[in-house]
């Protein structure tokens, strides 16, 4: 079955296919129509010849930034019934005269306490009563209904009982136990109330998405970077809040692990935003992620991301310095060279210092007005490439130095409508030794869509000592496993461990010795190990993985023209290296080789920048 | 728009990265609780004068307090190469005894960075007890040279380690401390190399004129003139603020504050200055820089041997804690006068500190309250305000860990004061114990609470309450429990205070 990857942008809509890529004007208030826009231009909209269908979708996440979300209810343990408003207490902002805290995705009158209470290790200490909770909910008039009470992850007895009550009643129900089953109520609420809020979101644009796409099969990214069927992302749809970045992170891993590249950082800069990863092997996953204020429990790429793109507007702030972003002149008006802005942004710069040219057409089709960029820009272009230079290089400093990483034996690989760009001028500033720009790096992030793994991630709360739980792991995995079902090709056991008295633990692949494997581990990441400390692990992770089918896109180049200085040819027929200073343009992205590099393309038509 | 306004932006993101990055690093290297996990710690980079070019405070309460510690030591002990100066006195630049700061010499420039340790001896474990003078907190440390040379000082370490009830974190605390200012000592000397001494120094100069030019404009649009506000703390200590826009200057005199007490919430002059830098950062746009030329526009005065500016041999561990909030409230009260339609009622003016501590195990957090009403609108309802941002324990992992048991955590609704925009409210948070333990309560805002402004009530107190065979005792302020099995501790946090008047209900207007 062929694969298509499909990956809504803010401004595009991508799709990749098969060596061919194109874009669609994205469709912000109905994203489902340019999804199947596109399907219909492949001839898909032939029910005969089935495809397999990836998205990454960002209709969860901007729910959540917009607060677009279904009405919820909150259920919880009595007494506790303001956990979702409390929070953790600390304000966002530290020096603000007004500090704000972000409303609760619940309002306080739709929250419930119910009387019941468990010990801390799961035993009853009040009996659950569900009194007339039911017709509260119901006078309440909400669409869905979170449930988490206090120390659920040791005994879900009580959640299920007020699972079945609420949805025998027909209301969209998550229950804590089911979507983040781990201790640590605060976070496991905010979770849970976050995927009910969005249930009767996500459901409906599945559900548009699976019909207009007939017979073919879809499947969805979600935020760990692997995909999911529409049926567990409508169950669990918090997990795609960043499906996303997680595209160009699996691409970037994959195009890493083929040029047998060992340490890389991914760097997708787009029009308003640039995520950046740091590539050792495959892509980390995190536990956690802080989305729109909310602290949720979900398994996510270890992907760092900054408010400046091509699209950012440079703009002098109350100090008399430069900034770049994190206002962006978006699709609409655009940056002044295309045609209706009037904002100066990086992008206009590049086509001042001739990085762009009015000969380009970006995405294929946009004229670009020059003469409009230099008015904006004025003599600024270099300096407003040195500030978002900074931007970016603070941006690789943080996947990098600050978790004790040194970022020169990294490859930059670059890509997203500027990241090539911006590239040669980011290694020269963090000394990285090359830059690896992929074939269509404007649509790279949907190529991922088509690499990424089935994958599902499943987590309970042990908090056993870290002998206790290694002489106990096959009776501890029953649960997970049997939640996860038969049939998957592969699992991964992680656990979070830590030295007792810690408040934050570190993961761990569970694979031979866990206690050596924790102390090694804890070295790394912090630069010593107490091996006479307790270690305790927290929480057991499975994740069960289908490989992805690797035939079709992989292997083709994809067929792009490039120009090198005046002279337009296509990227493969470039022969032996070309010097710096000098520019690549395609249809999806532009290069800028500067001085002092070299590019030379390798046999799957990727660019390899070298120093000479 | 001049190369300038890039350099600015690039410069200014390299100096914070600098102190960040020591920060990160700090973090990962040291092994305390406080340090690693409540980012109880701060980094900075300073010129060779001793002028601060950039921080990285997560804790507003070592704002203003770092450069001083920096004075103190190029006064009493200047560091020359490959030195490392430590001190936590808190009449020679340091602030409560907890945080040890470590300061070196960068060549043309000066590092530290300051971290609270988990201990460092006195009466009570965590050294944050209920002392009557600074010998009963715990170890006093003049600036010394912990690295001379290049070469760690093994005695003092060992000098240290024996006064201290948790010697092993102590050290490793100490060392990182020291070890991670070379990292911030690298960075300057790599970007030194590269562009040169003169560009780099000259745009910390740039820096400081802009941070400077932003604070003085600010200084400016504000009514010129004076606004006082006098409140107390509980037990009738009075706290006073005179304050003073004169063009480019913000006075702030204390003039007219107690003098100082037999208990531990006095301040020493760092504290007092983080407090008042705090309020000014609060006025200025988000993006500049809290370096030296924000220090220039203020004077801070505040009479020798008061609750502000506390003599040897005044107890001061909860003056950061708890009368930094309340210094904090009075400046904004003053200023107020000023500019009313600007600044909001006050915030619960306490953290309220618990400390736990039962067999085999220590638990110590602070609770969020209110925040004030002000004219952008309500106050938030349970979130820490001012010199504080640290985050609770949540109650799965505290009964995992320890013998208690959360009972009610609740927003304490119709705490906060009334007004136009009502005061946030605070927190009812009822703990109860399973087994014997010792409690300290230090805590404010229980006689009288946050005021309101304009018109707007004051916030309602706080409440330490004992709840024991089902009768309910109130507790004081700052207190002592003993608990047994089955006793309950209701802490009830206060409300913000409220701003404007209550508009009269549609058809009671004058007539």
């Amino acid at each position: 079955m062929l694969s298509v990857g499909v990956d809504t942008g803010g401004t595009f809509t991508d799709f990749v296919v098969a060596g061919r890529v194109f874009k669609l004007r994205s469709t912000p208030d109905d994203p489902a129509q340019a999804v199947l826009a596109g399907i219909r231009d492949l001839g898909g909209g032939d029910p005969q010849d089935d495809l397999r269908i990836v998205h990454g979708t960002t209709v969860g996440t901007n729910a959540l930034l917009t607060g677009s979300v279904a009405r919820t209810a909150f259920v919880t343990t009595r007494g506790l019934e303001d956990l979702l408003e409390i929070g953790r207490q600390d304000r966002p902002e530290v020096y603000a005269l007004h500090p704000r805290k972000r409303a609760p995705l619940v309002a306080p009158e739709d929250c419930f306490g119910v009387l019941e209470r468990l010990h801390p290790d799961g035993s009853v200490e009040i009996p659950l009563d569900e009194e007339d909770l039911l017709e509260r909910i119901r006078a309440a008039g909400v669409e869905a209904v979170a449930v988490c009470l206090l120390h659920a992850y040791r005994n879900a007895q009580h959640e299920r009982r007020l699972g079945k009550l609420l949805r025998g009643a027909g209301l969209a129900v998550a229950l804590s136990h089911e979507t983040a089953n781990e201790f640590r109520e605060v976070e496991r609420a905010a979770t849970t109330a976050a995927n009910a809020a969005l249930m009767p979101v996500m459901a409906p644009y599945l559900s548009k998405l699976r019909e207009g796409l007939h017979t073919h099969q879809l499947e969805v990214l979600q935020s760990n970077g692997g995909t999911a069927s529409p049926e567990a992302v409508a169950a669990l749809p918090v997990r795609t809040v960043l499906s996303g970045p997680a595209g160009g992170v699996v691409a970037a891993a994959d195009l890493a692990r083929r040029h047998g590249i060992e340490a890389a950082v991914s760097f997708d800069m787009g029009g308003t935003s640039t995520d950046v990863a740091l590539l050792r092997g495959a892509p980390e996953v995190l536990p956690q992620v802080s989305i729109a204020g909310l602290a949720l429990r979900v398994p996510v790429l270890d992907v760092h991301t900054v408010g400046a793109g091509g699209g950012s507007i440079a703009a002098l702030d109350a100090l008399g310095a430069l900034r770049v972003g994190p206002e962006s002149a978006g699709a609409d008006p655009g940056p002044a060279c295309y045609g209706s802005g009037e904002l100066p942004t990086v992008t206009d710069a590049h086509l001042v210092v001739g990085h762009l040219s009015e000969d380009d057409r970006l995405a294929g089709t946009l004229q670009l007005h020059a003469d409009r960029a230099h008015k904006a820009v004025g003599d600024r272009a270099h300096d407003i490439l040195r500030v978002a230079d900074a931007a970016m290089e603070r941006a690789i400093r943080n996947v990098t130095v600050r978790r004790g990483i040194d970022p020169r034996p990294c490859t930059l690989i670059a890509f997203g409508g500027a990241g090539p760009l911006h590239a040669c001028s980011l290694c020269d500033a963090l000394g990285m030794v090359a830059v690896l720009i992929p074939p269509a790096p404007g649509t790279f992030s949907a190529l991922g869509m088509v690499l990424a793994d089935r994958r599902r991630d499943f987590v309970r709360t042990v908090l056993l000592d870290v002998d206790d739980c290694t002489a106990r792991m096959q009776e501890l995995l029953g649960p997970l496993r049997a939640e996860a079902g038969e049939g998957w090709a592969q699992e991964r056991v992680y656990a979070d461990v830590r030295y007792r008295g810690q408040s934050h633990e570190l993961a761990v692949r569970v694979d031979g010795d866990l206690r050596g494997s924790f102390h090694r581990a804890h070295e790394q990441a912090y630069g010593y190990a107490d091996t006479a400390r307790a270690v305790e692990v927290v929480n057991l992770r499975l994740a069960v993985i289908d490989p992805a089918e690797r035939r079709e896109p992989l292997a083709a180049p994809v067929p792009v023209e490039a120009t090198v200085g005046p002279a337009r040819m296509a990227r493969a027929e470039l022969e032996g290296a070309i010097r710096g200073p000098t520019v690549l343009t395609e249809s999806t992205a532009t290069t800028a080789v500067q001085e002092g590099w070299q590019a030379t393309v390798r046999a799957d038509g990727s660019l390899m920048l070298e120093r000479c | 728009m001049s190369t300038g306004a890039a350099d600015l932006a690039v410069y200014d993101a390299f100096y914070r990265s600098v102190a960040e990055e020591m920060g990160a690093a700090l973090e990962r290297a040291a092994t305390s609780v406080n340090i690693k996990e409540r980012r109880d710690l701060s980094c900075a980079v300073f010129d060779a004068q001793g002028n601060l070019i950039a921080q990285a405070a997560h804790i507003p309460v070592h704002l203003g307090a770092m450069p001083l510690s920096v004075r103190a030591v190029l006064e009493r002990r200047p560091p020359g190469p490959g030195d490392v100066v430590l001190l936590n006195d808190p009449w020679a630049g340091g602030t409560h005894l907890p945080d040890l700061t470590a300061v070196a010499h960068a060549g043309d420039f000066i590092v530290a960075n300051r971290a609270h340790h988990a201990d460092v001896g006195g009466v009570a474990p965590g050294s944050l007890g209920l002392a009557t003078d600074i010998h009963g907190e715990g170890l006093r440390i003049p600036p010394v040279r912990i690295v001379k040379a290049g070469v760690l000082d093994e005695d003092l370490l060992d000098l240290f380690c024996a006064n201290v009830r948790s010697p092993r974190a102590g050290r490793e605390d100490l060392v990182a401390q020291v070890a991670t200012l070379k990292r911030g000592i690298a960075r300057l000397e790599e970007r030194m190399a590269q562009d040169g001494r003169e560009t780099l120094l000259r745009a910390a100069g740039d820096l400081r004129a802009a941070a400077r030019k932003a604070a003085v404009e600010v200084l400016r649009s504000l009514p010129q003139g004076t606004g006082r506000m006098q409140d107390a703390m509980d037990g009738g200590f009075t706290l006073c603020a005179t304050l003073q826009v004169r063009d480019d200057k913000l006075v702030v005199d204390f003039e007219g504050t107690h003098e100082q007490v037999d208990a531990p919430i006095n301040c020493n002059l760092a504290v007092t200055w983080s407090a008042v830098s705090y309020v000014l950062a609060l006025l200025l746009p988000a993006e500049t820089p809290l370096n030296e030329g924000v220090r220039d526009v203020l004077d801070v005065r505040a009479p020798e041997g008061s609750l502000v500016n506390a003599r040897y041999p005044a107890a001061v561990a909860g003056g950061n804690v708890e009368t930094s909030q309340r210094i904090v409230d009075v400046v904004l009260g003053a200023l107020s006068e000023l500019a009313p339609g600007l600044i909001p009622a006050a915030s619960q003016g306490t953290m309220n500190n618990v400390t736990v501590g039962g067999r085999g195990f220590t638990y110590y957090e602070t609770i969020a309250g209110g925040a004030g009403g002000g004219p952008a609108g309500p106050g938030a309802s349970a979130l820490h305000t001012h010199m504080t941002n640290t985050r609770n324990t949540p109650i799965e992992a505290l009964e995992n860990e320890t013998p208690l048991r959360v009972r009610t955590l609740l927003v304490a609704r119709g705490s906060g004061g009334a007004g136009r925009h009502a005061g946030g409210d605070g927190i009812v948070r009822e703990i109860e114990f399973t087994e014997p333990c010792v409690a300290h309560l230090l805590s404010d805002r229980r006689e009288q609470g946050p005021y309101g402004l304009q018109g707007g009530a004051r916030g309602r107190p706080g409440r330490n309450t004992l709840i024991r065979d089902g009768e309910e005792s109130p507790l004081g302020g700052r207190a002592r429990l003993v608990a047994q099995p089955g006793d309950r501790l209701r802490i009830e946090t206060p409300g913000g205070g409220g701003w404007g008047a209550v508009e009269p209900a549609a058809g009671s207007g004058r007539s």
